[in-house]
Order: C-alpha cells, then structure tokens, then sequence
C-alpha cells in the first residue's frame, strides 16, 4: 500500500515515495522505487505494542488504548487475528484487505495520510516549463485531460518559471510538479532547476519534483545531474512516437516520481 | 548578509580574501560577503532578499561551479521580480574580453557592468583594481 508524503532514499538520493507493510510488530515503510526499507515504526512509544502471533497482529501488554482500539478496527471484519500476507495467484505475497485495513490505521496514527490503489492522486498545480507554445500546450492537455494536474502554469523560459516560482514559494502556493525543457534559451532547464534547488534552500521548502522532458540524451553527466537535483526524473521527448504512447509513458514516470495513480 | 553588504561570487577563495583586505583598508565601504559557487550565491542573495536585506553591490565571477555567473545573475533577477524588489547592481568580473554578446547579455540583465581582470597580474593588485571599481560604482549609485 502506498502512502502519501515522502521520504528521502540514501539508497536513491532524493525524495520518495513510500510502500508501507506490515512486518512482525512493526508498520515498516519502504521505498517505492528501490524497496529500501525505510523504517518508520508504528508509533512514537509504541514499538513493542504489537506482536505477530500465529501469522497475525495482536496487541502486547504494553499496547496503548488507541493501539488496540486500531487492532480491533482492523479485525472487525473477522474476529481471528490479522493475517500478514498470503500468497497470490501469482505466488506472490499479498496483503489481506484486514490487514490493508490495519496498515491505513496504524498509518493514519503515525501522521501519515494513505493512497489506496488505484487512486488518482490529482496535483494541485503543476508548473511547465517550455519554450515551444505548441508543446506547452502539449503538456497542459495531457495533465488535464487525465485529472493529473488541476492547475498547469505556462512558463516560456528558465527566468519567467523562477520568477513565478518565488513568487508562488513565498505565496505558499509552490508547485506539486515541475516539467521542464533542457534547452531553452537565455537559461537552459539545467540551469533552472539549480537554481530552484538553491531558491528552495534560501526559502526552506521542500525539493520540487521535476519532471525533464527532453529531446537531449540521457548520458552519464545528465543522469549524475538527476542525482544532484534530487526527485528528478526524465523523459525522452523522441522515444515512443505516437503522442498516446509518450503519454503513458509521462504518466508512468509521474506515479514513480510523483505518486500520481492512472 | 546584513543590507548594504557587498556579496562576491568567486570560487577561489584567493581574490575574495585579497578583495577583503583591500576594503578593510576603506573602513567606510560595506562588508564584503562570499558565496563559492552559483547555487550558493543565488542561495544566500535569496535568503537576504527574503529578510529584507538585499545586498547594495553584488560582484560576480562569469565563471562559477554548479551554475555560471551569469545564470546565477538572471536567477537572481528572477528572485527580485518574485519579490517585488528592484535590481540590485551587479559588477561582473571575467578573464574574458567583454565581446558584443557579453554586452548585449548585461542589458538584459539590468543595473550591470563587468570589470576585465588582469591574469597576469598578481592576485593583489587585481584586487587593488577591482577595489577603485567598486568604489566608483558605490559612488555613482550613491554613495557609499
């Protein structure tokens, strides 16, 4: 199960997205991109509160009333302890919806908000960053159209997208996404980004995800850039051409980058 | 970055504390302040401007880390626009004769001028120089 918010990944070196499951006694967090488990515990104090028993949750002596209030509410359904996993048609181990139930409570008292499968997460605003009129028009059509994105600002350039990134930061209005071009004139998307990161820095906010879309190759240099800047991700504009195609393939770097469900 | 500092831009520590000590000889100019790399200076410039204590004279190196003077100057003029601020002056220093594209690029960029820094010279005497020419700019915007 997904949840919302992120988590910076030593293992990935910027921000991510978080899978949550249930292990032993513990609400494990882990990395959606690499699996890198993360460690959030289930609650401040309550580490030893749960004990697996016989494959399920129960709630140790030392569980708090809401603990165990959360444990009851997920075996509402059946009264037998909560099965961890069982294996899928595939083999695979799947969590039981009881136990996706324990994980939404168990997430929601550790401050976490839950995404369930197959939401659409829409974003609030999200800033494109491309000289081509056509392709911005490209951009926002797409965010659009599939719900991704509720507000797309237009910026024609590096300097025009800063200036209006001050301006929304310091607003409290900043971006959940930033698509940009690499080359623009005047200050290339490179440049950009840099120098949001450093904006982001002097303003203490959180790092922007962007989103590079991009007829430029992504060679060694660019991906070490990638590293840099933190939750980047990058697509080809080339690859894939029918505009259906660079569409799903826009849409799926988003749910990694940006949790966005289709 | 208290208002009224002069900010550099320089990866070199080398000129910024040969710069340092010839203003500190001219207790009457503002403190010099310096950000190592673009990232860095558009970072501070950023967080003064925020607090109300935009810089008086900003002197940037063409060539910076991470992202290039001049980048790092129209990201700061981004920043000000963002906030409602006016221009603050840059002076840019470069190794590199000022050819028509440099100058048609600090018209853009408002309130510039650039200084040509003498290689061959030693570290002290550009600083010497680079010294007069802030003097005379802080004179012409105003005093100092």
């Amino acid at each position: 199960m997904r949840l919302a918010g992120t988590k910076y990944c030593p293992s990935c070196g910027q921000d991510v997205q978080l899978e949550a499951s249930l292990e032993g006694a513990y609400l494990l967090t882990s990395c959606a991109n690499c699996g890198l488990g993360l460690g959030l515990k289930v609650a401040s104090g309550e580490e030893s509160a749960l004990m697996s028993r016989g494959g399920g949750l129960e709630a140790s002596p030392s569980a708090s009333v809401e603990t165990r209030a959360a444990l009851r509410a997920s075996r509402s359904v059946t009264p037998a302890p909560v099965p961890l996993a069982s294996p899928g048609a595939s083999g695979e181990s799947v969590l039981s919806t009881q136990s996706m139930e324990a994980i939404q409570i168990l997430a929601q008292q550790t401050g976490q908000e839950v995404v369930p499968a197959g939401q659409v997460k829409q974003m609030r605003s999200v800033f494109v960053v491309e000289d081509s009129g056509f392709l911005r028009q490209v951009a926002r059509d797409l965010l659009t159209t599939k719900g991704l994105a509720r507000d797309v600002v237009e910026c024609s350039d590096g300097p025009a997208f800063l200036e209006e990134f001050v301006r929304a930061a310091v607003a409290g209005r900043k971006p959940d996404l930033v698509v940009l071009d690499v080359r623009m004139p005047e200050m290339d998307g490179r440049d950009a980004a840099t120098a949001m990161r450093a904006v982001e820095v002097a303003l203490g906010v959180k790092r922007t995800p962007i989103l590079f879309f991009s007829a430029v190759l992504c060679d060694e240099p660019f991906k070490q850039m990638l590293e840099a800047l933190g939750n980047a991700k990058y697509v080809r504009k080339a690859d894939g051409g029918d505009p259906q195609q660079l569409g799903e393939r826009i849409v799926a770097v988003l749910e990694r980058l940006v949790g966005v469900k289709r | 970055m208290a208002n009224g500092r002069i900010v550099l831009a320089d990866e070199g520590r080398l000129l910024g504390d040969a710069l340092r000590s010839v203003l500190r000889q001219k207790p009457d100019l503002p403190e010099v302040v310096t950000a190592e790399d673009g990232a860095a200076y558009v970072t501070e410039f950023t967080r003064a401007a925020r607090a109300g204590e935009s810089p008086r004279l900003c002197i940037v190196n063409t060539r910076l880390p991470k992202l290039d003077g001049r980048a790092a100057a129209l990201a700061q003029r981004s920043v000000e626009r963002g906030l409602a601020l006016g221009p603050v002056p840059i002076l840019f220093y470069t190794a590199d004769p000022a050819d028509d594209e440099f100058k048609a690029f600090l018209t853009r960029c408002g309130r510039a001028v650039h200084f040509v820094r003498a290689l061959e010279l030693p570290m002290e005497e550009q600083a010497r120089r680079l010294g007069v020419a802030i003097e005379k700019l802080l004179l012409q915007l105003g005093g100092r």
